[in-house]
């Protein structure tokens, strides 16, 4: 790659300019905000009026209490899918995951019918639903991030411990457990910093009682406080920095090399083994698919039975919209492939960067940077920041390039580790057979990495279609969003609205689960 | 004729190959022999065009390719670990380098299945490479390197990572495919009865120079220094006050029931022979090979053909 080193240089400009733009500077913005007290009010006063105490000590708390209840309860069904081994497994396990790729707005509207006043359990406004809601999200991290883990422990440690008079607990205590601290740790972190920054979630369930760091600054920006909104802001910031630095230097301390199992996962045996572990799979998948499916229940169901009138409605003017709510079908589709085209196009540029130049931390830092920062607070920087050199918060394209800033850190993720597993014999092998260099690039590189890049650009789709923090702020008043459709219908008390809102929520639900599958399965026949 | 004079390279600052000379005729096949380390690698990295000079001049047919990039070279390359395009099948690793020369789709795929007969991987063409065996893959490697049809075959450890029926199958095949067909033969490995099996010259490497280039037969018979006797697995090396190093090559020493009175230390069974490890009446401890039993302990008599004796402090 040496002769490529100067246009290298060219390579990094256009993802730095772009981050410095559109991410950098908004944060320096919300910063600035912050610290100019426009309206002569004293800090002290700032603070109390955000009541800013009262959000931050729940945040921290409900994500605590979140973590603790998905990691307890997600161990087991851990256990159950990396322990052993059965017909369909990766089916069930990949069936686990589909709520954490759920937008938020889904899985609050399946709530709202779950938990809604007149079901069984009402508990809509309550603590409760907000943490049921996260453990509902994240039961699928905890599996993936601890169950792979498990799968690699070897056997014969936990053999050797019973050899030694450990008994079956005991055996788990001393072994597999301090063995699987990290990834309980890494699981940990990443449910506590969603739970944190929990927005629509919070937003639709929690009524006005409940408030995170994120759904404040979302509150205070509409009551017009830039100031509160921008410290609260740059204090969840601060609390997110903590956490994942506190994490990164734990994580470093205990990389350990661990001997891991060889051969095949056993078949549960014995009717006692099998009642559990499949017992331990039914209630998980019930528990992660039933409020989906009871979305999906809700979204036929008529004032007069069952029937498609709620579907059928959303072609027809709504007095909430200047538009209809298919027109917002659109819009979110025509964001979707937009925002896919920028974050492949950006992505792409500084995955080859990245994978060309081994060591450029500043670079890897900056690009990975939205993916720790909040959606609210991308959106709130771009309506205070984006009005310099030119006002382009009334642009068509304000939107996209939000959602690309989200998803850059997907596209760069799946395409950097392709781009170096590439081994420079591959090209020496074509250049021996009479590849020049630029033919190397288009015969070898770019082929090997475009299905990373095309499962990127999948991922980017997904995440715009499902965006709704960021877009809450930004999207025009006459291009709704799907996801800012579906909360203002939800916001609104009518059974109509509510009807609509569940026929759209379907819809989001299917696309996004479509379009995640069908990466999956790309990936799956690279293997 | 590929001519190297006084050729040095560098890798990352240190210099792993010093002023080596080396000609090789048409149709010829050399093979550089070494232990891992000793630059060999890089050496015909060197001659590809992969590694550049830090001094010296490689020629082909008179003509210096200083300035000639890889991919112009019309070289075939073999490596190690085969480096096939896993985004491609069997037939696109194949047809690659004639796919880079131009050559039209319907002759590409005539000369592509042409080319996977010659490796009896015949009908393979659509095979994702994923899905070969270590043996299959090796020959689709061969038969990707052997399609352009280049002017020179530069192969690196073509059999180094297979186990060792497979190997001993592989270079026999590989040895007639070449003589066959005539191809100017560059090979590299560390085993030496790959080098012997294959080339009609064999170079042998020693810390980035060469430290013997000789024929196969020539290089056991005469080995010019003890570390290359040493190396190719020659051990009878003894300190003779008169006329200093001797080598006693293993083939010299037989039992004789006339000859010097000696132990047997130890005896092991290799390849239909038994492995004698003797110390003579006159303390000389030797190994040699012979078809008749004798346990360990036992009192032979050897004698040794004066003719097997080598002078090595010449």
């Amino acid at each position: 790659m040496d002769p490529d080193r100067r246009s290298l240089r060219w390579l990094i400009a256009i993802p730095t300019l772009f981050l410095a733009y559109f991410f950098v500077y908004p944060l320096v913005s919300i910063l600035w905000v912050s610290l100019t007290t426009g309206d002569g009010r004293p800090w002290a006063e700032v603070l109390q009026t955000a009541r800013i105490g009262r959000v931050a000590w729940f945040s921290v708390w409900q994500a605590t209490a979140s973590t603790i209840l998905t990691v307890t309860l997600g161990l087991p069904v851990a256990w159950a899918f990396s322990r052993f081994d059965f017909p369909g497994r990766r089916l069930l396990r990949a069936a686990m995951t589909i709520p954490f790729v759920m937008p938020t707005v889904v899985v609050a509207a399946a709530f709202m019918v779950l938990f809604g006043r007149t079901s069984a359990f009402p508990l809509l406004e309550t603590v409760w639903i907000i943490l049921i809601a996260h453990v509902f999200y994240n039961l699928a991290v905890v599996v993936r991030v601890v169950g792979g883990m498990w799968e690699s422990v070897d056997d014969r440690l936990v053999q050797a411990a019973r050899t030694m008079g450990a008994n079956r607990w005991k055996a788990f205590r001393t072994v597999t457990l301090p063995l699987l601290r990290p990834a309980i740790a890494a699981a940990g972190a990443i449910v506590f910093l969603f739970s944190f920054t929990s927005f629509g979630v919070v937003l639709l369930l929690g009524g006005i009682r409940y408030s995170t760091i994120e759904v404040a600054v979302w509150r205070r920006y509409f009551l017009l406080d830039l100031q509160g909104a921008a410290t609260l802001a740059v204090i969840q910031l601060i609390g997110v920095t903590a956490v994942l630095t506190v994490y990164a230097r734990w994580q470093r301390k205990r990389q350990t090399q661990q001997s891991v199992r060889a051969g095949r996962l056993p078949a549960p045996i014995g009717w006692k083994q099998r009642t559990i572990v499949f017992g331990i799979i039914g209630l998980a998948l019930i528990a992660e698919l039933g409020p989906l499916v009871t979305l999906v229940l809700r979204s036929f169901t008529t004032a007069d039975g069952f029937g498609f009138s709620n579907y059928t409605a959303l072609t027809a003017p709504d007095s909430a919209f200047l538009v209809t709510p298919a027109t917002a079908i659109g819009n979110s589709l025509q964001f979707g492939l937009a925002s896919m085209a920028l974050a492949v196009f950006v992505g792409g540029l500084a995955s080859i960067v990245i994978a060309a130049r081994r060591n450029s931390t500043w670079f890897d830092t900056l690009l990975m940077l939205p993916l720790g920062t909040s959606a609210v607070t991308i959106g709130f920087g771009f309506v205070i920041a984006l009005d310099w050199p030119i006002d382009l918060r009334t642009s068509v394209l304000l939107v996209p390039i939000a959602h690309a800033l989200v998803a850059i850190p997907f596209v760069v993720r799946t395409t950097v580790p392709v781009l170096a597993s590439i081994r420079n014999h591959l090209r020496e092998a074509a250049a021996t057979l009479g590849a020049s260099p630029r033919q190397v690039l288009r015969k070898i590189d770019f082929p090997i990495a475009a299905k990373a890049l095309a499962a990127g650009g999948g991922l980017a789709f997904a995440v715009s279609l499902g965006e709704f923090g960021a877009t809450s702020f930004i999207a025009r008043p006459n291009a709704p969003t799907l996801p800012v459709a579906i909360f203002r219908f939800l916001a609104r008390p009518a059974e109509a609205s509510f009807g609509k809102a569940m026929a759209m929520s379907t819809i989001l639900m299917l696309v996004t689960a479509v379009v995640i599958l069908a990466i999956d399965g790309y990936r799956a026949g690279d293997l | 004729m590929l001519e190297l004079r006084n050729v040095s390279a560098a890798l990352g600052g240190v210099t792993i190959v010093h002023e080596i000379d080396l000609a090789v005729a048409d149709g010829e096949i050399v093979a550089l022999l070494g232990p891992s380390g000793s630059g060999k690698s890089t050496l015909l990295r060197v001659i590809a065009g992969l590694v550049p000079l830090t001094g010296g001049v490689v020629t082909w047919a008179g003509k210096d390719l200083a300035g000639v990039p890889p991919h112009l070279r019309d070289f075939g390359f073999m490596f190690q670990d085969y480096a096939l395009f896993p985004h491609r099948s069997v037939g696109g690793n194949v047809g690659f380098g004639l796919e880079m020369q131009g050559v039209p789709d319907d002759q590409l795929a005539s000369k592509v299945r042409t080319a996977l007969d010659w490796v009896g991987l015949s009908g393979m063409e659509d095979r994702a490479v994923t899905s070969l065996s270590g043996g299959e893959q090796q020959r689709v490697a061969l038969a990707r390197a052997l399609a352009p049809e280049p002017r020179l075959l530069l192969l690196d450890e073509p059999v180094g990572s297979l186990d060792r029926e497979l190997r001993t199958r592989l270079i026999d095949e590989l040895a007639d495919m070449l003589r066959e067909r005539d191809l100017t033969t560059i090979v590299v490995t560390h085993d030496q009865g790959e080098a012997f099996g294959l080339a009609g010259r064999v170079a042998i490497m020693r810390t980035g120079r060469i430290a013997a280039c000789a024929t196969p037969d020539n290089l056991w018979r005469e080995p010019p220094d003890e570390w290359t006797a040493r190396f190719l697995g020659m051990t009878n090396i003894i300190d003779d006050p008169e006329r200093g190093k001797l080598l006693i090559r293993p083939e010299a020493i037989s039992i004789d029931p006339h000859g010097e009175a000696a132990t047997v230390d130890s005896v092991s069974f290799d390849e239909g022979r038994y492995r004698l490890a003797i110390t003579t009446a006159s303390g000389r401890r030797l190994t040699f090979t012979t078809a008749t039993r004798v346990t360990a302990g036992s009192k032979i008599r050897v004698s040794i053909d004066p003719s097997g004796i080598v002078d090595l402090s010449r």
